[in-house]
């Protein structure tokens, strides 16, 4: 059988003799023995290769092919109010949302923000509730941010990559000229995230030892941050023309590599805003009601929008 | 001495495939879904020609097969028995087709693929929350009315509305055409979505196909290919 396979795999070699398996080399050997010896270790490593590119470390981001260039056209952007929904594990029942603590990270994510932009000298306009367009505008975020979140590579992998590869990201919220122009931005961040936090541990600042299933809304429909994280932050970017330029997802399973990649590359946070490391496996490490928890996640979403910009 | 290493291959590189591979698949062209079968109990009241003695005692009622052509740049699943297809997520658009035996009491949501998770309570699935049955010779307004009254008992959709209702052939049988507008409960904010949803009887089966799509910025980008979609929708022998 594997001679068989050997042969087939033989039909594939280049024409001009350009070795494309090297194993086959051994093939025209008279004896053809050392094919057969040497095919295991070629195996392994194939199958080695595919294991280890499966596994290897995936893009907390994913940006338009645009970025780039379209980020010269952004000077000014607008902030919605995050939509954070934060969730109270019970045991032995699924999680319930807790509206008290979701105002609470709302408003610790916001302030975040705002720290960021303001330290990264970037204009920024703050946006309420009240403008139609941009909260139905945010109300097609929260089915794009799930159609991302379920098809494309990113953060753990997606649970139903649509076939083709890594596709270009092109989704878009629909033209908002209009309504960026009235708010005088070029551009507009949705922000989203949940936490889940066992109730005693939450009340006494302890969120270390959460652990999660899938959030469900009141109505017992899984909620929109599906992964099973214990903590998460999703944020877009969207231009004028309704395309999300850049979308990005913080976790407690990239954060620390964001953090060190960070320290070390082009996305190194300015001088006195280093990441807390300590606070990983501090009591409110994740509760995203804790500012510098909030911190260390809106920091590492600007770290990776900057690299997404500079590619 | 050669088999355990090539099972340590075959191990090695199953998880590495698996990665690969979601159930979605890519369509472009014509596609044909197999006949579906449902045994049913021995009843001389429902006997029609399409059934035929099973095994068991009881009847076999096949379905007719369905043939459509989705558009290029579409993925598809088949999803239980039903195929739905998509460009850039279910949640932003998807078509979706249907296929009940009248009898639709023995009709279960069916397996669903592990990849299909978020699938579980989306798109909606006509039989899943139908109260009333089916009843040979439905008009297509009695029929548009039992697909309707499945959506309003789904927890899943709030704010149901029904824009249109409209007796239609589809596939060149006497159906209708329905459009409603609803949003759905399982999203953190309630996006409206807008569906088109054609279905008619034939054989003892309900044959539906529909279109949804979030009403901003998808609906309408993707209806004229529901149109062509349904154009192609034809079904054939069993």
């Amino acid at each position: 059988m594997l001679r068989s396979l050997l042969v087939r795999l033989e039909r594939l070699r280049l024409k001009g003799e350009q070795t494309v398996f090297f194993a086959l080399d051994r093939l025209c050997r008279p004896s053809g023995r050392g094919a057969v010896c040497s095919l295991p270790p070629a195996c392994l490593l194939a199958a080695f290769l595919i294991v280890v590119a499966g596994c290897s470390v995936p893009l907390a981001y994913r940006a338009h092919p645009d970025l780039p260039y379209k980020k010269s056209t952004i000077r000014t952007v607008g902030l919605l109010p995050p939509m954070m929904a934060l969730y109270e594990e019970r045991a032995g029942s699924t999680p319930v949302p807790r509206d008290d603590w979701s105002r609470e990270a709302a408003e610790t994510v916001f302030a975040a923000f705002i720290d960021e932009m303001t330290a990264n000298k970037q204009p920024l306009v703050l946006i309420g509730n009240e403008d139609r367009d941009l909260v139905d505008l945010a109300d097609l975020f929260s089915a794009v941010d799930y159609a991302v979140q379920r098809h494309e590579v990113l953060g753990r992998g997606p649970a139903e990559p649509l076939p083709g590869g890594t596709r270009p990201f092109d989704y878009s919220l629909g033209p908002a000229k209009q309504a960026m122009e009235r708010h005088q931005v070029d551009a507009v961040w949705f922000v989203a995230g949940f936490t889940v936090l066992p109730a005693s541990a939450a009340q006494a600042g302890n969120a270390v030892q959460a652990t999660t299933g899938i959030p469900r809304t009141q109505t017992g429909q899984p909620a929109s941050a599906l992964l099973p994280a214990r903590s998460e932050l999703r944020a877009a970017l969207v231009d004028m023309s309704g395309a999300v330029l850049f979308y990005g997802t913080i976790n407690e399973g990239n954060l620390s590599r964001i953090e060190r990649d960070s320290l070390g590359g082009a996305g190194a946070p300015k001088e006195g805003r280093e990441p807390a490391r300590s606070a990983e496996n501090s009591p409110a490490g994740w509760d995203l009601r804790d500012q510098k928890t909030a911190h260390r996640f809106v920091t590492a979403l600007f770290s990776e929008y900057r690299k997404a910009v500079a590619r | 001495m050669r088999y355990p290493v090539v099972l340590i291959c075959a191990l090695l590189l199953t998880p590495g495939m698996t990665a690969c591979t979601s159930g979605w698949r890519h369509a472009g062209g014509v596609m044909t879904l197999p006949a579906l079968s449902q045994h049913r109990p021995p009843s001389p009241a429902d006997a029609t020609e399409d059934a035929v003695k099973d095994p068991q005692g009881g009847r076999e009622v096949r379905s007719r097969r369905v043939s459509l052509a989705l558009p290029e740049g579409w993925s598809w699943i088949m999803r239980g028995d039903d195929l739905l297809a998509t460009r850039d997520g279910v949640f932003l658009q998807h078509i979706l087709v249907e296929r009940i035996p009248i009898d639709q009491a023995a009709a279960v949501a069916g397996p669903l693929p592990p990849s299909a998770l978020s699938s579980e309570k989306w798109p909606v699935r006509t039989a899943r929350y139908a109260r009333a049955r089916f009843v040979p010779g439905m008009s297509p307004d009695d029929l548009a009315g039992f697909m309707l009254d499945s959506r309003r008992n789904n927890p899943g959709i709030a704010d149901l509305e029904v824009r249109k209702v409209e007796a239609r052939r589809i596939a060149g049988y006497p159906g209708f055409r329905a459009v409603y507008d609803f949003r759905v409960t399982v999203l953190q904010r309630g996006t409206p979505y807008r569906t088109i949803f054609c279905g008619f009887l034939r054989d003892g089966w309900f044959y539906g196909i529909s279109y949804t799509a979030a009403l901003r910025q998808y609906f309408n980008k993707d209806s004229e290919t529901f149109d062509v979609v349904l154009e192609s929708f034809r079904l054939s022998g069993k």
